[in-house]
């Protein structure tokens, strides 16, 4: 098939359609897909030359950001996320969820509502922790316990 | 049923090359139930049928394929640093999350839908389809794609001139491919894949899926997408089966819909050109 090389020169579909109309290429060997281009020609023209925009990149923020890095620099530890798992929310989501309810309900300026907030998250999260633990050591005790009976 | 079918195959077999017994075939198999739940889909396609193919907007009804959200759940909109950004790539582009580049889901929801359009289209008319990547992680899966829907993949190092001197390379006039699906338009960090620019230079249309650190200026169909992630290359080789694969669904609706024509009188011929 004669056509032109060129591919920095316009697009595929000007290219054929130059060779159909300088009657280098036949209608009837015309590619396949041309008719399909003719009729969903895709947004961008696929020329090489078509130029970049110029405009910067915007920025994405959100108004919790604020309490966002507020968790983050006052909590030094924080607890390991499963990230596939979308059921349970982290600690940083609880927080912006109370401190957004707080600032909402209390009419609380955004620092009081936000300590307020990481107070209750945290002592929450302790609570559990320390009952998770308990649990463990009763558990740990009655298996303790089934060995000595087995062993007596 | 039968008849109609023979005829079919019989009009197709001395105008098609040898591929095409392999989607004969799969019509052949189809069971009686499929070809009646068919029959009963939905009004879209019945309306369609009214429209020839290129004049309808969505003739395979691939609008409800996907959704946004599960573009999102496949992690579609994650892109690179903001440093590696392809300044051609900022149209597609929601903004930036703290350096790295997400992706507005709605303009790749719309190309996307183009580029699986164009797709279906072009095995309607029984166009050769080349998946091609050289991401090794997901060679394998695009292989099984490509084999999925009886078409072709190429997912290794890319020898120079496999289009361009194919004559040479293969010894015999060679048919080239119709349409080339490239799932990762990068071969390394920063060089383009050699086949887009050799499908451009033998006018063959590429559709692409480009990442934020892609040049998409010679893709026909680019599709902003993230292209690493394997959730995502999954869904896209997904889409892009099953719009391969409507295209046997269409046939058979149309196929069944002329049965009534075809079984009265013989005017096979006039019948057959204005399907194709």
């Amino acid at each position: 098939m004669a056509h032109s090389r060129l591919e920095k020169i316009g697009t595929i579909y000007t290219r054929i359609t130059g060779l159909i109309r300088a009657g280098s290429m036949s209608l009837e060997d015309r590619p396949l897909w041309y008719e399909v281009y003719q009729a969903f020609p895709p947004k961008y023209p696929p020329r090489y030359d078509r130029p970049a925009p110029v405009e910067p990149v915007r920025n994405i923020f959100y108004p919790e950001d604020v309490i966002r890095a507020k968790f983050y620099k006052s909590v030094k530890n924080v607890p390991s996320v499963n990230l596939s798992d979308r059921s349970r929310p982290s600690l940083c989501q609880k927080c912006i969820e109370l401190c957004t309810k707080l600032q909402k309900e209390n009419n609380l300026e955004l620092n009081e509502a936000f300590d307020q907030a990481l107070n209750t998250i945290l002592s929450e999260a302790e609570t559990k922790s320390a009952s998770k633990q308990e649990s463990e050591s009763t558990v740990g005790s009655d298996i303790k316990l089934a060995n000595q009976t087995t062993i007596n | 049923m039968a008849n109609v079918l023979r005829t079919f195959s019989r009009w197709i077999n001395t105008n098609r090359v040898s591929k095409d017994s392999i989607k004969i075939n799969s019509l052949w198999n189809r069971s009686l139930a499929t070809e009646a739940a068919v029959l009963e889909k939905s009004s879209n396609l019945q309306e369609a049928d009214k429209l020839s193919a290129l004049e309808h907007e969505d003739f395979f009804n691939l609008k409800p394929s996907f959704t946004i959200k599960q573009l999102f759940d496949a992690r579609v909109h994650f892109g690179h640093k903001e440093g590696t950004l392809d300044p051609k790539m900022k149209p597609f582009i929601f903004g930036s999350r703290l350096g790295h580049i997400i992706f507005d889901l709605d303009s790749t929801a719309e190309l996307l839908f183009a580029a699986l359009n164009f797709t279906a289209h072009i095995a309607y008319r029984d166009g050769i389809i080349l998946f091609v990547s050289q991401n090794p992680q997901t060679s394998y899966l695009i292989e099984c794609t490509a084999n999925d829907c009886k078409e072709f993949a190429h997912t290794r190092l890319w020898r120079q001139g496999t289009f361009t001197n194919s004559t040479m390379i293969y010894g015999a006039v060679t048919r080239l491919p119709d349409l080339v699906i490239v799932l990762n338009t990068l071969t390394t960090v920063l060089e383009q894949h050699p086949v887009i620019a050799e499908a451009a230079k033998m006018a063959i249309p590429v559709i692409g899926i480009v990442d934020s650190n892609c040049n998409p200026n010679l893709i026909t169909y680019p599709i902003p997408g993230n292209d690493d992630t394997p959730t995502a290359v999954e869904l896209y080789c997904k889409l892009f089966k099953n719009a391969i694969l409507a295209v046997n669904t269409r046939w058979l609706t149309i196929i069944l819909s002329r049965e009534m024509v075809w079984d009265g009188s013989h005017k096979k011929t006039g019948e057959l050109s204005s399907i194709f």
